[in-house]
């Protein structure tokens, strides 16, 4: 059950982009059309996963004064990996990807599970949450694709829609249009989970969707155990 | 306090040669897919930039001075130029692959850019076609794509080295 919540935990209540914020930059490059933003959501799925898994593995030999320069290695190594192969075997999805595949590497999503999930759980665990949070990565791409392909291009996948072509809405394929289509997603995601926007004198652990299990860790400086200090 | 700056080097340094050798092994068996791909996309902008294709001969060794961006030159039909060039932007460290096609009479009649992946709007279908017909020096005039303004530089200079490489092998079976 507990396995499961890890999962599901990175679909929705704590999706890594309408909730955590992070990776905003390939969400709006990526989602202006759905193929591109199922092949990015999957590369960052399998770079997030194997990365996790790596990090978790190797959790407890890492020092902790090296430990962002040996995640940076790990993740760069993963996605140099996934590059490769995309070149060889997909090589019109790679085309497609573009700079964008390469740049999965400086991923906030990726270096933040690593610090905050992976580094502190068991392989089984981490693995499960980088596929929750690639996958919830995934989907808030594709939401957001369709709304901003079908609406604003008048197309589904490459496809086009035919009673569409004379209502199309072209800002939404321009950047502003994904920040538009983005802050209605975060709005509708806060909504349905029941989020609320921190208050600002809560802009410490108790507003982080994460301070579940970060709280957890010893590092973490609460004002309780800064009090004790 | 000492051995712990040890392990941290040595935890770092394994680390990396493990990625390293992974990476290596992988480049072992997509390395030559990749270029197979990349040869057979060079062949089919060879047919698109000179779509009338009877006879290719390749020059080789290419004349000394030839600008290290011409990567191969061939002879159309006997007559015409189909120039293979591989560059990069002083912006990015990406390849940009770029097939010319030059007339006898030094002007371009086909442009193909077969690899670039910094823009997707860039060198598609309009920019390069805008230096059709245009010779060595008119090219020059040809305007920056707006927002790509390193990679078209990069794109001119490309081409300007295509015709350098012409002038010396026409000057060199001159001779």
């Amino acid at each position: 059950m507990k396995k499961l919540k890890v999962f599901t935990n990175g679909l929705l209540k704590e999706n890594p982009v309408l909730v955590l914020v992070l990776g905003t930059c390939p969400t709006l490059a990526m989602s202006v059309s759905v193929i591109n933003a199922i092949a990015m959501g999957l590369a960052a799925t399998a770079v997030l996963t194997c990365s996790n898994m790596v990090i978790s593995l190797l959790r407890k030999i890492i020092p902790d004064t090296v430990r962002i320069p040996c995640y940076i290695v790990v993740i760069a190594g993963f996605v140099t990996l996934v590059q490769m192969l995309m070149e060889a075997y997909l090589p019109d999805l790679y085309e497609m990807l573009g700079v964008y595949l390469a740049l999965i590497v400086v991923n906030c999503i990726i270096l933040g599970r690593a610090e905050m999930f992976a580094n502190k759980h068991n392989v089984g665990e981490s693995a499960l949450d980088g596929l929750g949070m690639g996958f919830g990565f995934t989907l808030a791409l594709l939401a957001m694709a369709v709304i901003r392909e079908v609406l604003g291009n008048a197309s589904f996948a490459g496809m086009k829609i035919a009673f569409l072509e004379n209502f199309k809405i072209p800002i939404l394929t321009a950047p502003p249009g994904g920040f538009l289509v983005f802050g209605c997603l975060i709005a509708l995601v806060t909504h349905i989970t029941r989020g609320k926007a921190p208050l600002k004198k809560s802009f410490d652990c108790e507003g982080c969707p994460s301070a579940s299990f970060c709280r957890k860790d010893p590092f973490c400086k609460t004002e309780e155990t800064e009090a004790e200090a | 306090m000492k051995n712990d700056k040890l392990k941290s080097v040595i935890v770092l340094t394994v680390i990396c040669l493990i990625v390293t050798a992974l990476l290596a092994v992988t480049n072992g068996f997509t390395a030559p897919v990749i270029e197979e791909a990349r040869q057979k996309k060079v062949e089919a902008s060879l047919r698109a930039v000179l779509p009338a294709v009877n006879s290719i001969r390749e020059i080789s060794p290419l004349p000394e001075g030839t600008p290290s961006t011409v990567e191969v030159v061939y002879v159309i039909n006997s007559e015409n130029y189909a120039v293979v060039l591989s560059t990069t932007s002083a912006y990015s460290s990406g390849d940009m692959g770029i097939t010319v096609g030059i007339s006898k009479d030094h002007e371009i009649v086909g442009v193909k850019l077969t690899s670039y992946f910094e823009s997707k709007d860039f060198g598609r279908e309009e920019y390069p076609g805008n230096f059709i017909g245009l010779g060595a020096d008119t090219i020059q005039g040809v305007d920056a794509f707006a927002g790509v303004t390193y990679s078209s530089k990069a794109f001119k200079a490309a081409l300007a080295d295509a015709f350098t490489a012409i002038e010396l092998i026409e000057g060199g079976e001159a001779e």
